[in-house]
Order: structure tokens, then C-alpha cells, then sequence
């Protein structure tokens, strides 16, 4: 298996590569951990390693999602249109980690992804979780990457 | 000429984008048709023609694979083609996509000249929706 500073490594150029080419947001690495978020979304895999990803997103980078994704009006913007471009976020992200990873790890199957507002959040055992910040002009973005342990 | 499309996503985001980029790709595009999973598909099938199907794997109900099982067992729908659309890059699951009939797959995220090249590969007319030239145009075009 990976190690976990390796799969995060290769979560987070799966987040760079679905934020820039199917929401037009450009990120950068952050430190700050503390932000606010509105919403979060989430799907689990199994296969030779279990886990799940979450992504927390705050109002704005939510909003700037949907409207450079569905190329609608801010005034246009539905919680449903949220719902689906975050579902789908983390699904492309989940989808394309673990395309890099299929040539180490074996084949996956990956579940219905889910949709939560106001997120309660996550462990933070180092040992299963790794949690990776950002920011953007929209404003922030966080996901975490959990392995589950048998 | 003109075509009928119908695409199957449990994602009205990624439904409406991929509308979209076909709309705008300059592709003739008659209907176009929505399904949330592999049996919305079916229904529609069963009610309407259609000449090219998009479809996701990942979907509640029916999925992807599910769907292209029932086509290739129904002899009136086993010749549509079928351009899967996922997140599910890895080459064993595009091997059971083909395996399947799939005739395209696109690798989520994408770009619109992807969807755009695929369809018309797939449906085998090029830009100006003549059969027998299936290569598409390389060329950008705008939102």
C-alpha cells in the first residue's frame, strides 16, 4: 500500500486537475486549516484499500463552482445546482486519485457520492486521515483523505 | 442531418455541461435527451429514437454497465452507440466498458474538444454531418 503522504500527494494533483479544468478555479496550497465551510460532499472506495474523501467548500468557492461549471447567472444558482457540482467534484477527484493508484493497488469500486451541509468534519487520527488546505480568489477549499483500518 | 442524443447521469451538472458542450461544438444535434440512471434510459428508449447514448458508470438504480448489458440483449437497441463518460479511468474498467459494447470512453474531467471528437468518431459523419469521414476538426470553439 501507498503510504499516506504519498495518496495525499496524489489527492491533491487530483484536485488541482478537476478544480482547474471542470470549474475554472485555480488553488493554491494553504496552511490555514481554520476556515469556515458551508458544505461538504463526500464518497467512499473499497477494494485492496478502503477509505473515503471528503471536500469542504465555503459558500463562495461553491458558487464560484457552480457558475463556471454550469455557466449560470449567480442569481440563477439553486442548493440543488451546489448539491451536484459538489457530488461531482469529489467523485471526479475520488475517481481520479484512484486511477493512479489502480496500477499499485488493484481495482475499486466507488460508492454514491454524498451531500451534507454545514459539515461536522472529520477525525484527525494522522495515522488514517490526511487533511490538505486551500485557497483560491474564490475563497477556501479543504478535503480529507481517510483510510479505514480494519 | 441531424442526430438524437441521449444523456444518461445521475449529475444534472454534468448533464447540462455535457448538453452544453454539444451544443455548442457545432455537432447536429436534434433531441436531446436526459436520463438520471440506466433504467430513466431504458424508458426512453422504449418510447423514442435515439442515435448515440453518453452515459455515466457510477449511477443509483442502474449504472453504466448495467445499461449496456440490457442494450446488447435487445436486439432493436443493441446497435446504438454508447460513449461512456467517467470518472472510472482505469484501464480494466475501460476494458469492460468495450467488452461490453461501448463503442467510446471519456475520462472524467474532460475536455469539450474530447466529447466533441468522440461523437463524431463514434457516429462516423465528420463536422458537416456526412458519413464517411469521421475525422473531427482539432479546431477551439467558444462559450
Amino acid at each position: 500500500m501507498e503510504s499516506m503522504e504519498t495518496m495525499k500527494r496524489m489527492m491533491e494533483i487530483s484536485i488541482f486537475e478537476v478544480f482547474e479544468k471542470m470549474f475554472f478555479i485555480f488553488l493554491e496550497h494553504s496552511s490555514d486549516g481554520n476556515n469556515h465551510y458551508d458544505y461538504e460532499a463526500s464518497i467512499t472506495f473499497s477494494g485492496t484499500v478502503r477509505g473515503e474523501i471528503r471536500l469542504f467548500v465555503s459558500h463562495r468557492v461553491a458558487r464560484a463552482m457552480v457558475v463556471n461549471m454550469l455557466g449560470i447567472e449567480e442569481g440563477e444558482i439553486t442548493e440543488k445546482d451546489i448539491e451536484d457540482c459538489s457530488k461531482e467534484a469529489v467523485n471526479m477527484i475520488c475517481g481520479n486519485l484512484l486511477g493512479k493508484l489502480n496500477n499499485h493497488e488493484g481495482t475499486f469500486e466507488l460508492a454514491i457520492p454524498l451531500y451534507h451541509r454545514s459539515p461536522l468534519g472529520i477525525t484527525t487520527d494522522s495515522n488514517t486521515t490526511s487533511h490538505s488546505h486551500f485557497k483560491s480568489d474564490d475563497g477556501a477549499m479543504s478535503a480529507a483523505l481517510r483510510i479505514y483500518v480494519d | 442531418m441531424s442526430f438524437n442524443v441521449l444523456i444518461v447521469d445521475d449529475s444534472n451538472s454534468m448533464r447540462s455541461v455535457i448538453k452544453k458542450i454539444i451544443s455548442l461544438s457545432g455537432f447536429k444535434m436534434d433531441q436531446c435527451m436526459e436520463a438520471e440512471n440506466g433504467r430513466e434510459a431504458l424508458d426512453i428508449l422504449g418510447k423514442s429514437w435515439v442515435d448515440v447514448i453518453i452515459s455515466d458508470i457510477n449511477m443509483p438504480e442502474m449504472n453504466g454497465f448495467q445499461l449496456l448489458n440490457a442494450l446488447k440483449d435487445d436486439d432493436l437497441l443493441k446497435d446504438i452507440p454508447v460513449i461512456i463518460v467517467s470518472t472510472e479511468s482505469r484501464e480494466g474498467r475501460m476494458m469492460e466498458a468495450y467488452s461490453l459494447g461501448a463503442k467510446g470512453f471519456i475520462k472524467k474531467p474532460f475536455l469539450p474538444e474530447e466529447i466533441r471528437k468522440i461523437l463524431y468518431d463514434v457516429i462516423g459523419v465528420n463536422n458537416h454531418g456526412e458519413y464517411g469521414n469521421n475525422e473531427a476538426d482539432d479546431g477551439d470553439f467558444d462559450f
